[in-house]
């Protein structure tokens, strides 16, 4: 692994794998105990990332016991097993304990003189990997990471992949300074909160009906950095949907019904990307935004492979393998998002059966799409096929007819969503907030079927969501994506 | 209302129960059927759903529990379900 030392260094930790360890860690005895994490390590061009994949707890006297130099240390047969796990496994080791106070901590010297001590045999025995300490707080994490070679850096942050996404630091950031354009939005989460949104980026994929109204509420946030993937071009039907789309994006005197074949095909070809006409809603809304437009298909491993920086992901794309991809993105890579649509149902006969938009918070361990059924492999299966194959198969009996798709039933879903994203993003939300899916049925006749809270279901050993799956493993396993 | 959600064994034949798909009656062979058991009844007994519809039951709390086609619930006069197109657009 090349890793440079002056790269930002962060840990990502899934909600289930945090909470175990914080109950761990204190347990309200006000006393010191030990733990090791074995994580993955992902370069990305945002820095290096730690994704937090094993947890072995140790037991307070047996494998956690009174130190020979300090107060507390690891046994040495507790530290050589977990370190060969971690070598097997291809993980970074990460020896983990706590100490007393709040919102900041560091390590003493007598925890960086056994770092020194002890590491860079630890180091040797795990060969090209990372070996580290980490001290906690109940809100503060600290970190020393010995890296291959003799690089040694501190950690930056660790991230708590939950409700809210709870970011910890050796100490507080100083306040930031403020922005005038923000002053009205930024009274609900402050400077801090705005200077977060600057932070982050965000993948977007799709940019359609919903996705662009995504992108939309995102800039005018104040979100720093975007990354949007599409493969589409506008088109005349598109118009009453997609935010910025003009009619002249769907070069009308060219693909009018009237025109010959070869110029209606040819207008369709000169026709505007919707990522470029998303990214002239975004750069309207905000001149500073870094954007990346990527006028292709997630399934697509290059494609995909953009987006492992990123710090949430939103899906609004309709195919069952953009579905697959972002949920292996979610959980392999420790990346929160969420899963947005409407639909209005239709019956043989053509008449409207059920009319509802959907927000589905996708986070590592919860609300994998795979668990819940809402990747169907039979439909996985024809889209791999060509239209010439479906065509000659007939899966498709009319590929010209479209599914019904209304402005204000992506605006639903997509307003729950970003609202989601903003309240965890910001902190918000309370620590005992519970997620759940939604489902907005406005033509329902009762009102309490209007709104409808969804627990999503979870299968232990899902090769999708699960640490005996994809949980975590970040390049280590191929995503499931085309070459 | 049902408990929890197990992972189907064996159903075996039990009494006749009206329960409540989409908001339409549905009867079944209860107590304990699956999820798929369930779509496949309600769309035998002209409930305007598919077979890979998202099947949910309504809880006691007014909150919904995803029910997979595998997974066994226990029914009863009182359940009620909703069923809803998986592939949403955007």
């Amino acid at each position: 692994m090349a890793s440079s030392p002056m790269s930002t260094w962060t840990l990502r930790l899934p909600a289930d794998l945090a909470r175990q360890l914080m109950t761990h860690l204190f347990p309200g005895d006000g006393d010191e105990h030990g733990a090791v994490i074995g994580a993955t390590v992902v370069q990305t061009d945002r820095g290096s990332r730690l994704l937090a994949r094993r947890l072995y707890l140790a037991r307070d006297g047996i494998d956690y016991v009174a130190g020979q130099r300090g107060y507390r240390m690891l046994t040495p047969t507790f530290v050589r097993d977990r370190v060969l796990q971690c070598r097997n496994e291809g993980l970074a080791y990460l020896a983990v304990h706590c100490h007393g106070g709040t919102t900041s901590v560091g390590f003493s010297p007598a925890d960086l003189a056994s770092h020194e001590r002890g590491y860079p045999a630890l180091r040797d025995i795990l060969g090209d990997g990372v070996v580290g300490g980490l001290v906690f707080t109940p809100q503060a994490v600290a970190g020393d990471l010995w890296l291959p070679g003799e690089g040694r850096v501190e950690l930056d942050h660790a991230l708590v992949a939950s409700w809210p996404l709870h970011a910890m630091r050796a100490a507080p950031l100083p306040a930031p300074t403020t922005d005038l354009t923000y002053d009205r939005q930024s009274r609900l989460f402050g400077d801090r909160g705005q200077a977060i949104l600057a932070g982050q980026k965000v993948g977007v994929i799709g940019v359609g009906g919903a996705g662009s109204l995504i992108v939309e509420y995102l800039a005018r946030l104040g979100v720093g950095h975007l990354v949007i993937i599409d493969p589409d071009r506008i088109d005349r039907t598109n118009l009453p949907r997609v935010v910025g789309s003009r009619l002249s994006d769907a070069r009308p005197w060219l693909t009018d019904p009237a025109r010959p074949e070869l110029l209606r095909a040819l207008g369709t070809r000169l026709a505007t990307p919707k990522v470029r006409v998303s990214r002239r809603v975004a750069r309207q809304a905000n001149p500073k935004i870094k954007i990346e437009t990527l006028q292709d298909d997630v399934t697509r491993d290059d494609v995909a492979l953009r987006l492992i920086d990123c710090d949430y992901l939103f899906l609004a794309a309709d195919s069952m393998q953009a579905r697959l991809v972002f949920n292996a993105l979610v959980h392999q890579y420790l990346i929160p998002g969420v899963q947005v649509g409407a639909k209005v149902q239709v019956s043989r006969d053509g008449s409207v059966t059920d009319i509802f938009s959907v927000v589905r918070p996708v986070a590592p361990g919860f609300g994998c799409l795979w668990c819940n059924q809402l990747v169907n492999p039979a439909k996985l299966q024809e889209e791999a096929l060509t239209a010439e194959q479906l065509r000659r198969q007939r899966y498709v009996q009319d590929e010209n007819v479209h599914a019904p798709s209304v402005i204000s039933l992506n605006a639903v879903a997509v307003a729950h969503a970003v609202d989601d994203y903003l309240l965890r993003v910001t902190g918000l939300l309370p620590v005992t907030y519970e997620p759940r899916w939604r489902e907005f049925h406005p033509a329902a006749p009762a009102p309490l079927d209007r709104v409808r809270s969804q627990i999503p279901r979870k299968e232990e050993d899902c090769s999708e969501c699960s640490d005996a799956g994809r949980l975590g493993l970040g390049t280590r396993r191929r995503l499931p994506t085309r070459s | 209302m049902t408990s929890t959600v197990e992972q189907a064994t064996q159903v075996g034949a039990g009494h006749q129960v009206t329960i409540t798909v989409n908001t339409k009656a549905v009867t079944v062979t209860g107590p304990r059927l699956t999820g798929l058991q369930i779509k496949e009844a309600a769309i035998a007994q002209g409930v305007q759903i598919e077979l890979d519809f998202l099947l949910s039951e309504e809880l006691p709390s007014g909150e919904t529990r995803i029910v997979g086609d595998a997974d066994e619930v226990t029914v009863n006069k009182h359940s009620k379900f909703t069923a809803v197109a998986g592939d949403d657009n955007s």
